[in-house]
């Protein structure tokens, strides 16, 4: 892997070689303005790479553009070829899960079923943007990666699962579809289906799940999706639509480069997603070399120090502004506070916002987009909302927050899917985060209040809207 | 030889016959769905105690299942012939 401080040209490799890069490698890499110390950029600025090309006000970029720009994806190379230069790569997936991607592709290719392969666009996670525009600004990228993984994969067949409400989504990707078969690319077949738009049902199982026909909601599986599908069908190869974007730039680029562009313990970019107080909310961002939070945060115009900082997501990790400002935004950076890059989200709350108010607004969010399966969750998840955002307003009692520590004790690990791990995490960091101000709220003295509707936007949601 | 014990919370409704049957294995939380202490049980007296709660589970809502490649020979491989072949 090559490191911070500009990479070496990478040689040609011997022609033999299983993870052998495609044809194009050498001109893309001269064209690419390559890696920077620590790099944070816009759609269609210098550094990006899956954000690369036009600006995000040019719309989708047409086939034409994108192949000219990019060449054709790698779909010369064998199979084999793919998965090695994945796993070469090191990508994860960017969903949230960060399970290794070639792990996955290589249980699936050993499974005797040949899996059906699911590019999940649900995007779930109400703050996150990347996925979404992806899909709209680099249509022609996702659907090179669909291709290449359905062609790695052995299947035969591949589906992107939007939610409801993904209109410009799904006409960019019909749009591009068109494109794509008017100049004779060979694509396989695919097909657009859509979901509900609730919390849990994004998730891996869920998605799964309701394509089975099943009811769309996490289901317990104790072999993986990719080696057996719900109730005991056809393996199911789930991909984040960052994910597949990646490989289509992995075959390109070759791995070493690809994984150059990020730091040791992320290799490749990275799509955030920056949101709350920030001078234009939903704003996402590609990052790029040993880029830190205050990277991140300076190029989406925060003013000095943050008051708190959620990572991952609404089911993330709260760190507190000075904290922040410290950490690298990498996995092994995260790390050390405990947190993930999840998918990619990062909400910033100004000073003197409440930790415990925005995390009591979020709980209800998540407890309202649970499924409702499992025992822990249906009864732990109301009572510790509701301990929060006691706590939050600063009217609480021993047994209330003897209750809530009890809870976060006992909810991780208990449910199907991790939305009971994910609320309690979110709690205990906020606890943390929030320092001084939570010995004040348990003292019963709130915050003043913020503005309405908090920080971090929450789509309302209907309880059981997934049932 | 060694089990594996997980829990399919969808299932469990907490009739809790299980922390009766295996309660060196298996403890209830507060509203009596079933916990799992140590996912793992070596000792051969834990682990039948652990097959008979999976077995009296109202929902079979238990999963017991062998952690293959420790197996001491002591008990016959139940594994089916075709077992290898799908595992490929």
């Amino acid at each position: 892997m090559n490191g911070a401080a500009g990479h070496e040209p990478i040689s040609r490799p011997t022609p033999n070689h299983s993870a052998m890069p495609p044809r194009n490698f050498h001109r893309h890499e001269a064209r690419h303005d390559g890696p920077r110390a620590g790099h944070v950029a816009m759609p269609g600025a210098p550094g990006a790479l899956l954000l690369a090309g036009p600006p995000a006000g040019a719309g989708a970029e047409s086939l034409d553009a994108h192949l000219a720009r990019l060449g054709p994806a790698g779909l010369h190379l064998a199979p084999e070829a793919i998965l090695a230069a994945i796993e070469a790569a090191g990508l994860t997936g960017r969903g949230g899960g960060a399970f290794p991607s070639a792990a996955k592709l290589a249980t699936a290719r050993a499974a005797v079923t040949p899996p059906l392969v699911v590019v999940n666009a649900s995007e779930s996670e109400p703050a996150s943007g990347k996925d979404r525009l992806l899909c709209q600004l680099r249509p022609h990228l996702v659907l090179d990666g669909l291709a290449l993984i359905v062609w790695a994969a052995g299947a035969a067949e591949a589906i992107v699962h939007v939610h409801r409400g993904s209109d410009g989504t799904i006409a960019a990707l019909r749009a591009a579809a068109d494109e794509r078969r008017q100049r004779g690319v060979a694509d396989p077949r695919w097909h657009i289906t859509v979901g509900p738009d609730s919390y849990v049902s994004g998730e891996a199982s869920a998605v799964a799940s309701m394509l089975a026909g099943g009811p769309p909601v996490p289901f317990p599986h104790r072999r993986p999706l990719a080696t057996e599908g719900p109730g005991g069908g056809r393996p199911v190869l789930v991909y984040n639509v960052e994910t597949v974007a990646h490989v289509a730039m992995i075959t390109r680029v070759g791995p070493e480069l690809w994984a150059g562009l990020g730091s040791p313990s992320t290799p490749g970019t990275r799509l955030v997603t920056v949101v709350g107080a920030v001078a234009e909310p939903g704003r996402v961002f590609e990052v790029s070399g040993p880029a830190s939070v205050a990277d991140v945060l300076s190029t989406a115009g925060v003013p000095g120090a943050p008051g708190a900082v959620l990572i991952g997501g609404y089911a993330g990790t709260w760190v507190d502004g000075q904290t922040a400002l410290q950490l690298p935004l990498d996995a092994a950076g995260l790390r050390t506070v405990g947190a993930s890059l999840g998918s990619g989200v990062i909400g910033v709350l100004p000073l003197g916002a409440c930790v415990l108010a925005e995390t009591a607004r979020l709980l209800e969010f998540l407890t309202a987009g649970s499924a409702g399966q499992c025992g822990p969750c249906v009864q732990g998840l109301p009572i510790l909302t509701a301990s929060a955002a006691g706590l939050a307003r600063g009217r609480t009692s021993r047994r209330s927050q003897r209750q809530m520590l009890r809870l976060l004790e006992d909810l991780p690990g208990r449910g199907a899917c991790h939305l009971p791990d994910g609320a309690a995490h979110l709690l205990s960091s906020a606890l943390r985060a929030s320092g001084a101000d939570a010995d004040r709220h348990r003292a019963g003295i709130p915050c003043p209040p913020g503005p309405a509707g908090g920080w971090l936007a929450v789509p309302r949601v209907p309880a059981r809207s997934s049932r | 030889m060694t089990v594996r014990v997980s829990i399919d919370l969808t299932r469990c409704r907490g009739h809790g016959m299980c922390a009766l049957l295996a309660p060196e294995t298996i403890d209830l939380d507060g509203w009596g769905f079933a916990r799992v202490g140590t996912a793992e049980v070596d000792e051969p007296g834990d682990a039948r105690r652990l097959r008979r709660a999976a077995a009296a589970c109202p929902r079979q809502a238990i999963v017991v299942r062998e952690v293959p490649g420790e197996s001491t020979g002591t008990t016959p491989s139940v594994r089916a012939p075709w077992s290898a072949w799908r595992a490929r």
